[in-house]
């Protein structure tokens, strides 16, 4: 299976130069988090929030085979 | 200059040093007065450790006013006049030596004078001359 | 002293000797009154009804010029006020985020009571000076200084004299004069404006602190609603305050143990987590940029689209490299979140001051989004022309964002040209003309000089004047109450959308801002859950206004686990502080609950305030159709398939085969729609009659019920 990570905001950062997205191949469904430190070796520090189709979701949440998940990075916003 | 340094293996906690350096510097007799700690024994390795400055003038920068400089002998002073007691240089110190305490203003470090290493029954601390750069 | 005084070769034209005494517990007991007509200057006190209901800050303003003003007074009039208060936490040097100054006046773009939020030394000076308010009224002959001598107790009125008309220059000339030596220049603060402010009606006011690492004043921005133009009318050069002696007990804290816990535990989260989460420390609030446009928020082109691929020139990896590095950039003591950045040596290429290098305070994402991508500019170094020539000539960035992105677009359409212009090409993208446009502001002259009324009276002029269809500039020109947008696409966001249009001033976001989760995290679904983040966030948010703090450090930067706690978006740990710091100050013991009440009473009162000045209800609370939705053909395309699916799923309209004019007219009927009912919930919500009006019940509960409020509202409500 495979999931799309998406990051937005200085999370872009630790995605290679220049890429928004990866896509990430899983033999088994893992939470987010789970993904972001053992596959991607990124870590989940700093992250504040999962969106997977257009919902918030923790960062616990198992993403299903071909979906989008969009990293939010911490914001205060306007 | 001068930097104080401490032999962990040495200590036997009789914080006759935290004593002298509160007195030194505040005539108290209370030991969270004193520019230095004596973090508990840790138990894998049966040793204290200690909390010292090194006079790394990292707190220098962080000071809004400029009350924090080095002094000719190279040791980091706070110039407690024109300190407006934000504490900044206390939470970014990289070694929480720098320290405050409700009843003070200004937050307070060690100068390097020695007091400590003078009463220190067993040679846990003493002063090391190293280069000021 | 008068021998002082001429040695400054400076008339004084009147003086008041006070007695000076500490502030106790947050307060100094008394307000300053100056009036600028009759040179009298008064010693007011501060009652213990005004501290209980009305706090500090911006409900000491709100409460002065109330009784300052009827419902017939105009912004320049001489009984219209400025009022500048810190509040009674402003000046604690402990927590980051507490030397903020509110300023209140009528204003001349919206014709009501406006309030503007600043950063700098002199509210807390003042304060420490022995004043928690400073009262201006009246009207000068003549331009003058106000000064403020908080060491000798002295106040003085003195006559200006001749001297530079922008910001940069009379700063430079006021240090010189009232801190001739280096180590005076920390205990002096100046409020002042530039020539914009007398030649436009969106003038602002900058106040200062002197940086000791770079030894250069820097100014922060008290930006909207024209406050600058009404000082200017007012006929003042500057305000001056001067006090030597700020420690950490100054402000008279009742118990500061619990002022120092949350001090040092955020200070240490600060130094912990601001690398990991927004960077305030290093690039200050310019992070703002690549996130807006990576989710299609960041305004470009007039608020028609929300991204662009040139926005990363603006992003904050380009500031890291522009801003000047230092570990010390608060606007207030101990503000270790130190967003305050600048760019040293900036060349400037136009304008009088052309070929000076200076240095430009900021820009923040206000400005970046406003005079940049709103206008189609991406080059930073145009963005730092712009801000700096805003900041000298007192101009405030987002409403000249907003006007001169509303005449590009009104140009690129036809609707003026370059006859009307006086040879501008306002298209969107030129840099050059922004700034001649601004220029000419300045100076009061041609298209400039129009264009500095502000979009809502050019709404009207471009209407009458040049035969526009004033409907279409309605949806297009981004202002609402005569206010101008701050700097976020609200489209895709309802509770936004709310978020700018049920504000008490106009559409300025430090009210509500709803977007991340509303429209990103999708938290707050039905009307209920929208409404009920109406009613939290703007009371919650006002509460910093009353009491001389800063919303950044309130959730800029947040403890590592606040993702994991019940409600991250209102950041519980810090909440807590804020009970805290206000019981640490001033002795009140509160609860986090009592701090919203507190907020609500003086919100309300505000509101009711508008009503007194003729706004207030509903009609008021109308919003451009741009902040809605689509306006243009344009827009929709750019973003069809999202409009498609919306009609279909959630309108309920089949777009297949249908032209885009129809669908655009199906999806405003729908937003149209959902935005009133959105009304209709926060009005109930926070205790509104269905117009707009506080209920009697409202005012009990909260304490207002003064017999003249409680008249004024019982004629707007309606009829049971």
């Amino acid at each position: 299976m495979k999931v799309i990570i998406r990051a937005t905001g200085t999370f872009r950062e630790r995605f290679p130069q220049g890429q928004d997205r990866v896509v990430v191949r899983l033999e088994r469904p893992l939470p987010v988090k789970e993904i972001l430190t053992e596959k991607l070796g990124i870590g989940t520090e700093g992250l504040a929030a999962v969106v997977v189709d257009g919902q918030y979701k923790s960062r616990d949440y198992v993403p299903a085979d071909g979906e989008e998940v969009i990293l939010v990075s911490p914001l205060g916003g306007g | 200059m001068k930097i104080l340094k401490a032999r962990p293996e040495a200590c036997n906690e009789c914080y006759a040093c935290l004593d002298a350096c509160a007195r030194a510097r505040f005539k108290a007799a209370e030991r969270e007065k004193a520019a230095l700690r004596i973090a508990p024994r840790d138990p894998a390795t049966g040793l204290v450790s200690f909390i010292t400055c090194n006079q790394c003038g990292e707190c220098i920068d962080y000071c809004p006013v400029q009350a924090i400089c080095r002094a000719k002998s190279g040791v980091v002073r706070i110039d407690r006049d024109r300190c407006v007691g934000c504490y900044s240089c206390v939470a970014f110190c990289p070694r929480g030596a720098m320290f405050m305490q409700d009843d003070l203003n200004e937050p307070f470090k060690c100068i390097s004078c020695g007091k400590c290493v003078r009463e220190c029954p067993t040679g846990a601390l003493y002063l090391e001359e190293v280069n000021k750069n | 002293m008068r021998e002082q005084a001429a040695a400054k070769g400076r008339k004084i034209l009147a003086s008041l000797d006070y007695p000076l005494r500490p502030v106790e517990k947050g307060y100094a007991n008394r307000s300053l009154y100056v009036n600028l007509t009759d040179r009298a200057i008064l010693s007011k006190p501060v009652t213990d009804e005004m501290k209980e209901i009305f706090i500090g800050g911006r409900g000491f303003g709100l409460w002065y010029l109330w009784n300052a003003v009827t419902e017939k007074t105009k912004w320049d009039d001489p009984e219209n006020e400025i009022v500048i208060s810190a509040g009674p936490i402003g000046g604690i040097t402990q927590y980051p985020g507490a030397g903020k100054s509110i300023v209140v006046t009528l204003s001349p773009t919206t014709g009501t009571v406006i309030d503007s939020n600043v950063g700098g030394h002199f509210g807390p000076l003042l304060k420490f000076s022995g004043w928690d308010a400073l009262e201006i009224q009246g009207q000068a002959e003549k331009d003058v200084i106000i000064f403020i001598d908080g060491n000798a107790g002295r106040v003085t009125i003195e006559e200006a004299g001749p001297g530079p008309g922008d910001s940069h220059l009379i700063i430079e000339q006021l240090m010189d004069i009232y801190a001739p030596t280096e180590e005076d220049k920390r205990h002096v603060s100046v409020v002042t404006t530039g020539t914009g402010a007398e030649h436009t009606l969106i003038g602002m006011l900058n106040f200062s602190f002197y940086d000791l690492h770079r030894k250069i004043v820097r100014v922060k921005q008290a930006g909207r609603g024209g406050t600058g133009t009404v000082f200017r009318a007012k006929k003042i050069r500057a305000l001056v305050v001067k006090y030597a002696g700020v420690k950490g007990d100054s402000n008279g804290p009742a118990d500061k143990k619990k002022i120092n816990a949350a001090g040092i535990r955020l200070h240490r989260e600060i130094a912990a987590l601001d690398d990991r989460q927004c960077r305030m420390r290093r690039t200050g609030t310019t992070y703002l940029v690549q996130i807006m446009n990576d989710h299609d928020i960041l305004p470009v082109h007039n608020f028609k689209f929300g991204s662009h691929p040139d926005a990363h020139r603006l992003n904050d990896r380009y500031w890291r490299t522009r801003f000047s590095p230092g570990k010390a950039d608060g606007c207030w003591y101990g503000c270790t979140l130190a967003c305050a950045h600048v760019a040293m040596e900036h060349r400037l290429k136009t304008g009088p001051y052309k070929g000076q290098v200076v240095a430009v305070d900021g820009p923040e994402y206000e400005t970046i989004a406003g005079v940049g991508s709103n206008c189609g500019i991406f080059d930073p170094d145009s963005v730092l022309e712009l801000n700096f020539y805003c900041d000298t000539y007192g101009i405030d960035t987002i409403s000249f964002g907003n006007i001169t992105a509303f005449l590009m677009e009104c140009f690129e359409k036809g609707i003026i040209n370059e006859k009307i212009t006086g040879g501008l090409k306002l298209t969107f993208g030129n840099a050059e003309a922004a700034l001649e446009l601004l220029h000419q502001m300045a100076r009061g002259e041609g298209f400039g000089r129009l264009a500095g009324q502000g979009v809502r009276r050019l709404k009207r002029i471009l209407a009458e004047q040049y035969g526009a269809d004033a409907a279409f500039l309605q949806d297009i020109g981004m202002e609402a109450k005569g206010l101008e947008y701050s700097l976020y696409v609200s489209k895709e966001s309802l509770a936004q959308q709310g978020g700018y249009g049920l504000t008490n001033k106009g559409p300025q976001h430090d009210e509500a801002w709803l977007i991340f989760m509303d429209m990103v995290l999708n938290q707050i679904p039905t009307f209920e859950d929208k409404a009920e983040a109406l009613y939290y966030f703007p009371m919650f948010r006002t509460w910093f206004s009353l009491n001389g703090l800063c919303k950044l450090p309130w959730n800029d930067i947040v403890p590592a686990d606040n993702a994991d706690t019940d409600e991250p978006a209102k950041v519980p740990e810090h909440v807590e502080n804020y009970v805290n710091l206000f019981s640490g100050v001033t002795g009140r013991n509160i609860t986090k609950e009592d701090l919203i009440t507190m907020s609500e009473a003086v919100y309300n009162f505000q509101r009711v305030f508008n009503l007194k000045m003729g706004f207030g209800t509903r009609e008021h609370d109308a919003v451009p159709y741009r902040s809605l939705g689509p306006a243009t053909v344009e827009e929709y395309e750019s973003r069809a398939d999202r409009y498609d699916r919306q009609l279909k799923e959630l309108a309920g309209f089949d777009p297949e085969g249908k032209s885009t004019e129809e669908k655009l007219r199906a999806l405003r009927k729908y937003r149209e729609d959902q935005y009133q009912r959105l009304i209709d919930a926060v009005y109930a919500r926070r205790g509104w009659a269905a117009n707009g009006v506080p209920t009697l019940e409202t005012l009990k509960r909260l304490k207002i019920d003064f017999p003249d409020v409680v008249a004024l509202v019982e004629k707007h409500l309606p009829r049971q």
